[in-house]
């Protein structure tokens, strides 16, 4: 691919998908971790 | 005058102007001058975080690492492009709160808080001011190399116009002025590299150059270097990677933007910004320093290759536009670095050790005058002595990382680790990059100086730690209360509620009934 050699390819071209998509996970467990917290808040003020 | 120098000189009047507008808002509190008020939203946080990380370094040092290696270089840009979302996930949530619980201002002062010894204060301050301000110093030199390159200008007048600008927003503004134009400078920094890369690859595709690079000389496309000079060693493979992955995480300017975030939720934001941001900004510089391999077989200085790149094939607009991320990386970073040297020694030497009383209209004068002083150092050195710039940062990035990155994670991930362990890790770490490069071991360890040093850190943390008074319970409960409130999964919470209904009615009935009232 882009006449490099197939271990250079392997080596380099992955990595800027793979950080895109763990940003994008990492934003869902946070938003989850958030949204949870802000329960959590709101119950102990009730109670 | 020239285009190119028209549109550098109104750059630098918008950066004057957001210093002199955040002067009044940055005199209220030393809160407010050292860490903005604690109220960056998640898009400034990623930039200001994102344009303070990647220096002169990406405009210079890196593409020259291509050029002389080939795409061996880019093992230092896959650290770099992950470096933020390892940053932000591990460090930002835990010690935004940890922080704040302390009352810590600066980076070092939240080591002494947490760790509960001046000493580490007294032993993290001497290491950061002098890396700190070597580290600025690199980065005037860029200026100044990169505004005579692309302006005509003599190199002294070239460091006296770029340094004196970074001084004199940073002294105004203070954090605020540096958050909000590493913002609009990141928004440069992306704009430029990007539109170069564009007319780049339509002048000779990514397969077209590497079928140059091959005829030239095949080792070029090799992940093990030019000349397979880094053949079989991982070591100092994975220390280049881990260099940039990991190495903020011991930044003080850097992990100061943790400390300034509006406030947790800031993190999954700024993630997501800063994760976009390197994609499209990091990998580019070292792209170009290959094509200028093909380009510009006869460059004499290397670090000089995405400006003469630009000024030789793409005249005009574009190398007016270039001029200004040149310039944008290096001001983001020196003004960030600037304001965490005056920060260490007005807060953490000043403050703490010298006028402790000192009034809060003092603390930000003093804080102040130790940035002016800084940029006057800083000019009559960068004048005085030009060494090479990619040296220079990766030496001092080195020595900093391997200093703190072990203290920091350790600070809101362990309830065992002491000042004892914090000394040892800072003193080890350091001591070890240092003893690294100056003998040059890497060649012969075939292990990279960052790594060394990280494992020297991680192991004085561990054996430190055993020796000395651990942590006190106060301390121990802070790090329990920045891990956040652990909610227990909906599903698991329903249970509980249906399964204690029947017991909860049982104590409702009891307590309703009068005879048991009597």
């Amino acid at each position: 691919m882009f006449n490099l050699p197939l271990g250079t390819f392997i080596a380099f071209f992955p990595w800027p998908i793979l950080f895109i998509g763990s940003a994008i996970v990492l934003y869902f467990i946070f938003k989850r971790q958030d949204e949870r917290e802000e329960e959590n808040n709101s119950k102990e003020e009730t109670s | 005058m020239k285009t190119d120098v028209i549109v550098f000189v109104v750059y630098l009047v918008v950066l004057m102007i957001i210093g002199i507008w955040f002067t009044r808002k940055a005199s209220k509190s030393s809160e407010h001058y050292l860490l903005g008020n604690r109220s960056i939203g998640p898009a400034v946080t990623a930039m200001t975080m994102q344009s303070s990380s990647m220096s002169g370094y990406m405009f210079m040092g890196g593409p020259a690492l291509a050029f002389q290696h080939g795409w061996y270089a880019l093992w230092y840009a896959i650290g770099d492009a992950g470096g933020a979302i390892v940053n932000l996930s591990v460090l930002g949530k835990r010690m935004r709160r940890l922080s704040e619980k302390l009352g810590a201002l600066s980076p070092i002062e939240y080591l002494e808080k947490r760790y509960e010894s001046p000493m580490v204060r007294v032993v993290g301050s001497i290491i950061s001011i002098i890396f700190i301000l070597a580290y600025v110093f690199a980065q005037f030199i860029a200026a100044g190399k990169a505004l005579t390159q692309l302006t005509g200008f003599p190199y002294e007048l070239a460091v006296v116009i770029g340094v004196s600008v970074i001084t004199i927003y940073t002294v105004a503004g203070g954090y605020l002025a540096v958050v909000y134009t590493d913002f609009i400078q990141g928004i440069i920094m992306v704009l430029g590299v990007t539109g170069i890369a564009v007319l780049a690859l339509n002048h000779i595709g990514l397969s077209e150059l590497n079928a140059s690079l091959a005829a030239l000389d095949p080792t070029y496309l090799s992940i093990w270097g030019k000349d397979l000079a880094y053949y079989g060693q991982w070591g100092v493979i994975i220390g280049a990677i881990l260099i940039y992955l990991i190495g903020y995480m011991g930044l003080p300017h850097v992990v100061v933007r943790h400390m300034s975030m509006k406030s947790t939720k800031t993190v999954k934001g700024a993630i997501l910004w800063a994760a976009t941001w390197n994609q499209l900004f990091i990998f580019i510089p070292y792209i170009l320093g290959l094509i200028g391999i093909v380009l510009l077989p006869n460059l004499a200085d290397p670090e000089m290759v995405i400006p003469q790149l630009t000024y030789q094939f793409f005249p005009g607009f574009l190398s007016a536009l270039l001029l200004s991320a040149i310039m944008a990386a290096i001001m983001s970073t020196s003004d960030s670095l600037l304001m965490q040297a005056g920060t260490i020694l007005s807060r953490d030497v000043y403050q703490r050790f010298i006028n402790p009383n000192a009034s809060e209209k003092k603390a930000i004068l003093i804080s102040r005058l130790c940035i002016l002083a800084g940029g006057l150092i800083g000019i009559v050195i960068a004048i005085y002595e030009p060494p090479t710039v990619a040296a220079l940062v990766i030496f001092s990035f080195g020595v900093l990382g391997n200093s703190f990155l072990v203290p920091y994670v350790a600070s809101v991930y362990s309830k065992k680790a002491n000042h004892i362990g914090t000394l040892c890790a800072m003193i080890g770490g350091a001591a070890t990059n240092i003893l690294w490069t100056l003998l040059n071991l890497e060649s012969l360890t075939a292990v990279h100086p960052f790594l060394a040093g990280l494992i020297v850190s991680f192991i004085g943390m561990v054996i430190g730690s055993r020796f000395g008074k651990g942590p006190s319970d106060k301390i121990k409960q802070l790090i329990e209360e920045a891990k956040g409130k652990k909610a227990l999964p909906a599903k698991i919470e329903k249970n509980i509620a249906h399964e204690l209904s029947p017991e909860a009615n049982n104590i409702s009935e009891i307590l309703a009934d009068p005879s048991w009232s009597r």
